[in-house]
């Protein structure tokens, strides 16, 4: 469970509680000396604000230093005010132009104040030039996934990136008519995510066969897909019947597979 | 595309959603139970059962294994045409020795 505070000023709470949010679990501040405290006693802290003018007006009459808060803008600021929040959080999003498609306003709320807010999206942008997704997750942290990531079935669309948005309360990533769960994106970006999920399987094989055939189907590869190496070693790598694989063949392997030769076991 | 199952009953589409997406967890074939809360239950299509112990299976109504076990040719159907390389069908085990 996150132990980081969602922080809110509380005029704002009010309002986003009148347009049917729950904000019961966010910390709100009622005045600027409570900003202020809240920014340079607390190590970290996610913020979420409706009108950032306000915000960045506390900040103006303070001397705050850099901090490791992170702040979702829900409506425009001016340049002037940005600047000023930019100077005072880690990271800002949901500024002018910044590109984010976010959730709906209830679902993104309800996304931050969940237990877990970093196991789901609220956001994404797209940058095709660099051919990679930025996407946001519930605790403000952002995720860079490549676009050749994504899986392509014969038969079915290809990802779309110029439609690109979060969906299904947070859990799915649309690019027009193509979906792709967001716990397959953490599971395979995010190392702590991946050890949660693989403690919460019913049917735990930790083993390192097991790993790989789990990497190996994620990636979508059948045995044989494994230059120099038969499927028939694949297999036998899998069933745990090779006590110890090779160095070199577990080289090739997790260069197929696109991963360090000791982040398998990891799967 | 996605494969989503129509659930009949509105008041629990507004909170439910059943679906096979392009890119799952490809580990077993299974069907994602999406929750508007925090949750995501996959059923697996081979074991006819849920994968993960948490979140909690017990907390899926009834009605919608039901009729997701109603629908399960559907399902397989679908999830071999998405997951042609890890079909229902396979037991993994049967592949070892081409």
């Amino acid at each position: 469970m996150t132990t980081e505070p969602v922080l809110m000023l509380e005029q704002e709470a009010a309002m986003m509680a009148l347009a049917g949010a729950t904000i019961a679990r966010a910390k709100t501040l009622d005045n600027a000396d409570a900003v202020r405290d809240a920014l340079t006693r607390l190590r970290r802290g996610v913020w979420v604000s409706l009108n950032a003018e306000t915000l960045a007006s506390c900040l103006a009459v303070f001397r705050i230093l850099p901090s490791a808060h992170r702040i979702l803008l829900l409506n425009p600021i001016s340049r002037q005010r940005l600047e000023l929040l930019r100077a005072s959080f880690e990271y800002v999003v949901g500024a002018v132009d910044d590109g984010f498609r976010l959730l709906p306003r209830d679902e993104l709320i309800d996304v931050m104040l969940s237990d877990y807010p970093g196991d789901r999206f609220i956001g994404v942008a797209a940058d095709r030039e660099a051919g990679a997704l930025v996407l946001l997750r519930g605790d403000l942290q952002p995720l860079v996934v490549p676009l050749t990531w994504f899986r392509r079935v014969e038969g079915f669309p290809a990802p779309d990136p110029t439609d690109a948005e979060i969906i299904d309360w947070g859990h799915t990533l649309r690019m027009g008519e193509y979906e792709a769960a967001a716990d397959a994106i953490l599971y395979d970006f995010d190392a702590a995510f991946r050890k949660r999920a693989k403690a919460k399987r019913v049917e735990r094989d930790n083993s390192f066969g097991g790993a790989l055939r789990r990497l190996r189907l994620a990636r979508g590869l059948s045995r044989g897909d494994f230059p120099g190496i038969s499927a028939k070693e694949i297999a036998r790598i899998e069933r745990g019947e090779v006590s110890a694989p090779h160095a070199d063949t577990l080289a090739r392997v997790a260069k197929v597979l696109r991963v360090k030769p000791e982040e398998i076991q990891t799967y | 595309m996605t494969f989503a199952l129509p659930l009949p009953d509105q008041s629990l589409a507004r909170n439910w959603k059943v679906k096979i997406r392009l890119h799952e967890r490809n580990e077993e074939p299974h069907v994602s139970v999406i929750f508007k809360g925090s949750s995501v239950f996959r059923f697996g299509l081979r074991t006819r059962a849920f994968l993960d112990r948490d979140p909690d299976p017990r907390l899926v109504p009834q009605e919608i294994i039901d009729f997701i076990l109603a629908h399960l040719d559907e399902l397989i159907e679908n999830w071999g045409l998405m997951y042609p390389e890890n079909p229902v069908s396979s037991t993994e085990q049967e592949e070892d020795d081409d």
